[in-house]
C-alpha cells in the first residue's frame, strides 16, 4: 500500500462523500461548459441568421449605359453593348474557391416600364432567393407568386396604381396578375413591381441578361475580401462591391456576443470555485481525526498533504469529466425549453473538454491546498482529542 | 541514564487568562524492556504524560529524552520520524481508519517507512497473525468486534517493530475477558523485549505491569 492508495480507498469506500464532492464540482464545471456550449451554438446560430440577413456583396456590370438607381447603387437598366451580367454568372459565383461561404445569390433585372399611365421600375427577381435574402419582407395582402405570370408589388406602388391582389395588369407586351402586396419596407422596394426574372427577360427581350446580382456571404470568420476578389476573378469586367457596413455590423455583433459568453462563463467558474472551496474545507475538517492518527504513527506534514491533494486531484479529475459530460449533453434537452432555441447545433470541442478537465483540477487543488496545509499542521493531541 | 527519561518536566496549558499545569516538575526514568503502568484518577495528567513521552506534545519546561534523543530539540517532521521509528501507540478508542481494511490499517505506518520494497503486506500479515487476526485481514473495522479492533490496533502499533509501546487505557472499551486477552498480548510483547508504558484506571491491569507509577494532580506520588 502506498500513500496514494489511502486516498483511493477513501474515494472508493466513502461513496456518499465522494458523490457529494464530485457533484458539487461537476455541477459548477457542467454549468460553465453548458453556458460556453450554448454561447457558442447561439453565436453560430446568430451569425448564421445574420449572414442570411441582407446582401454583403453586390455584383454589377461595368457598362456605360444610362443608369438606374437600386438600393443606393447605380445600375445599368439596358445594356447596349460592352459587358453584361447573365444568369450563367450565378453558376460562376457558386463555383468560386470560397463557395461554401456563399449563402444566397439573388439576381435582378431592372427595367423601366409604364403601367396604367405611370412610370414604374420593374424588377425581375428569383422569388425564393429574394425572400431568403430579404428576411424583413412581409406581405400585407395576398401571397407569394406561385406562377411565372404572377407578381408582387410594393405598398406605395400598389397605392399609386390602385392595385390589390388578383388584379391583372399589362406590363410591356404581356400581362401579370398581382399575387401579393409587400408590407412597407421603408426602402425603394415600396415603389417597385416584382416579377419573375425569366418573365421580365422574355417580355423585355433581354435574353439572359441581369442588371445586378446580390450575394449573401456567410460572414463567420468573414473572408469577405477574398470572396470579393474571387467573384471579380470569376466575372471579369464586372464590378464587385463589398457592402462594408453590413460586414462590420455582423463582426461587431459577433464580438459582443462572444464577450458576453466569456463573462458569464467566468462568473460561473468563480461561483463553482467557491462552492468547491467550502466543500473541500468541510471534507478535510471531517478527516481531522484521521490526520491526528497519521501524525501519531509517524506521517510527516508532506505525507499528509500528499494524501489529501491526491484525493482532491482524483475527485477533481472525475468531476471534470462528469461536469463536461453534463455540460455537453444538458443543453440539448434544456435549451429548447428555456430559450425557445430548437435549431441550436452543439458540436464536440476537444479544447473545451480539455479546458474543463484542467479547470476542474486547478479549481479542486486550489480549493484544497489551504485546508490541506492547515490539516498537516494540526497539533496531533488536539486532533486525537476530536476522535 | 534510562532508556526513557523525564527531567523536571512541567506541562502547562492556557485556559483563557489562566495557566493550568497538567504535569508539575516530574522526573522519571524507565529502563529498556520495562512494563510500566501509570495510574491515577481522571484529570490527574496520565494522558498528558503519555503525550509527552510520545512526542505528541512538548514540555513547557524540563527535558524528555528517549534513547538519548531530546524530544524538545526535534522539528515537527523529525518528531514524526522519531515516532515512526521508536513508538507504537495503542489507544482506548482503537482509532482505526474506517475505510481501510484490517491489513490496510496495519500497513499504515509502513506506507511512510522507507526500504520495505514490496514486503509491507507480508510484514503486516505477520503482525496480524501475532494477534490472531490474519484470517480477518480483509475486513473493515465495522465488521470486527471491539476486541478484534483493539488487536488490529496493537498489530498496527508493533508492525514497524518499535522498541516502545505506549498504551492509553487499552482495555477501557472492552469486556473483562477481551481485556485480559489484550493484556496477554501486551505482556507477550514485553516478554519479547518491548518497553511498554500503559495508562490505566484498573488496579488489576496495573498488576500485569512490572512497575506502577501513581500520578495525582500532575505530580508523581
Amino acid at each position: 500500500m502506498k500513500l496514494i492508495d489511502i486516498a483511493i480507498q477513501n474515494i472508493r469506500r466513502k461513496k456518499g462523500r465522494t458523490l457529494f464532492l464530485v457533484s458539487g464540482l461537476a455541477i459548477g464545471i457542467g454549468a460553465a461548459v453548458a453556458l460556453t456550449s450554448v454561447g457558442d451554438a447561439m453565436n453560430r446560430e446568430v451569425m448564421h441568421v445574420m449572414d442570411e440577413f441582407g446582401a454583403n456583396v453586390v455584383v454589377l456590370p461595368a457598362s456605360e449605359d444610362l443608369p438606374l438607381s437600386y438600393g443606393g447603387l447605380t445600375v445599368s437598366a439596358v445594356n447596349t453593348g460592352g459587358t453584361s451580367l447573365t444568369i450563367d454568372d450565378i453558376r460562376k459565383i457558386r463555383t468560386i474557391e470560397n463557395s461554401a461561404n456563399i449563402s444566397t445569390v439573388a439576381p435582378k433585372l431592372l427595367v423601366a416600364s409604364e403601367i396604367r399611365g405611370n412610370k414604374v421600375l420593374v424588377a425581375g427577381i428569383d422569388v425564393t432567393s429574394e425572400f431568403k435574402l430579404k428576411k424583413w419582407w412581409r406581405l400585407s395582402a395576398g401571397m407569394k407568386p406561385q406562377e411565372e405570370t404572377e407578381a408582387l408589388i410594393g405598398r406605395d406602388a400598389a397605392a399609386r396604381l390602385g392595385l390589390s391582389p388578383g388584379d391583372k395588369i399589362k406590363v410591356g407586351t404581356g400581362h401579370l396578375v398581382i399575387a401579393g402586396v409587400l408590407d412597407v419596407t421603408g426602402s425603394q422596394d415600396d415603389g417597385l413591381l416584382f416579377a419573375t426574372i425569366g418573365w421580365v427577360q422574355r417580355q423585355f427581350k433581354k435574353g439572359h441578361a441581369v442588371s445586378l446580382i446580390e450575394v449573401s456571404a456567410l460572414c463567420s470568420g468573414c473572408p469577405i475580401t477574398e470572396i470579393t476578389e474571387q467573384i471579380a476573378a470569376a466575372l471579369p469586367g464586372s464590378k464587385v462591391v463589398a457592402v462594408k457596413e453590413t460586414v462590420e455590423l455582423k463582426m461587431q455583433a459577433m464580438h459582443y456576443f462572444h464577450k458576453f459568453s466569456i463573462g458569464i462563463s467566468l462568473l460561473l467558474l468563480i461561483v463553482a470555485g467557491m462552492i468547491i472551496f467550502f466543500a473541500m474545507t468541510a471534507a478535510v475538517k471531517e478527516r481531522v481525526n484521521e490526520i491526528g492518527l497519521f501524525r501519531a504513527i509517524g506521517f510527516r506534514t508532506g505525507h499528509i498533504i500528499l494524501v489529501l491533494l491526491s484525493e482532491a486531484f482524483a475527485v477533481s479529475l472525475l468531476a471534470g469529466a462528469v461536469g463536461y459530460a453534463l455540460g455537453f449533453i444538458s443543453p440539448r434537452f434544456i435549451a429548447p425549453y428555456l430559450m425557445n432555441a430548437y435549431n441550436l447545433q452543439f458540436v464536440f470541442d476537444p479544447l473545451l473538454a480539455f479546458g474543463a478537465l484542467i479547470a476542474s483540477v486547478v479549481v479542486g487543488l486550489a480549493a484544497s491546498i489551504y485546508p490541506a496545509l492547515r490539516a498537516s499542521r494540526l497539533d496531533p493531541v488536539e486532533a486525537l482529542r476530536t476522535l | 541514564m534510562s532508556f526513557i527519561e523525564l527531567k523536571n518536566v512541567t506541562k502547562t496549558f492556557h485556559a483563557g487568562d489562566e495557566d493550568y499545569a497538567a504535569i508539575r516538575n516530574v522526573s522519571l526514568g524507565i529502563a529498556s524492556g520495562e512494563f510500566v503502568a501509570v495510574m491515577g484518577p481522571s484529570g490527574s495528567g496520565k494522558s498528558t504524560l503519555l503525550a509527552l513521552l510520545g512526542g505528541l506534545s512538548t514540555a513547557s519546561s524540563g527535558t524528555v529524552a528517549v534513547d538519548g534523543i531530546d524530544l524538545g530539540s526535534l522539528s515537527p517532521n523529525r518528531l514524526a520520524d522519531f515516532r515512526r521509528e521508536y513508538l507504537g501507540f495503542v489507544f482506548q478508542s482503537f482509532y482505526l481508519v474506517p475505510y481501510l481494511t484490517a491489513i490496510e490499517n496495519v500497513m499504515l505506518p509502513l506506507t511512510v517507512q522507507p526500504g520495505l520494497n514490496g514486503t509491507a503486506k507480508a510484514v503486516a500479515l505477520e503482525a496480524l497473525r501475532t494477534v490472531g487476526l490474519d484470517r480477518k485481514a480483509g475486513r473493515l473495522p465495522s465488521q470486527l468486534s471491539g476486541g478484534e479492533q483493539e488487536r488490529v490496533a496493537i498489530a498496527r502499533a508493533v508492525v514497524n517493530k518499535p522498541p516502545v509501546i505506549l498504551a492509553d487505557e487499552p482495555t477501557g472499551n472492552l469486556d473483562t475477558k477481551t481485556g485480559d486477552q489484550v493484556l496477554d498480548l501486551l505482556q507477550g510483547l514485553n516478554a519479547a523485549g518491548n518497553t511498554i508504558v500503559m495508562v490505566t484506571h484498573s488496579k488489576e491491569n496495573a498488576l500485569r505491569a512490572g512497575r506502577t507509577i501513581e500520578i495525582r494532580d500532575g505530580e508523581i506520588g
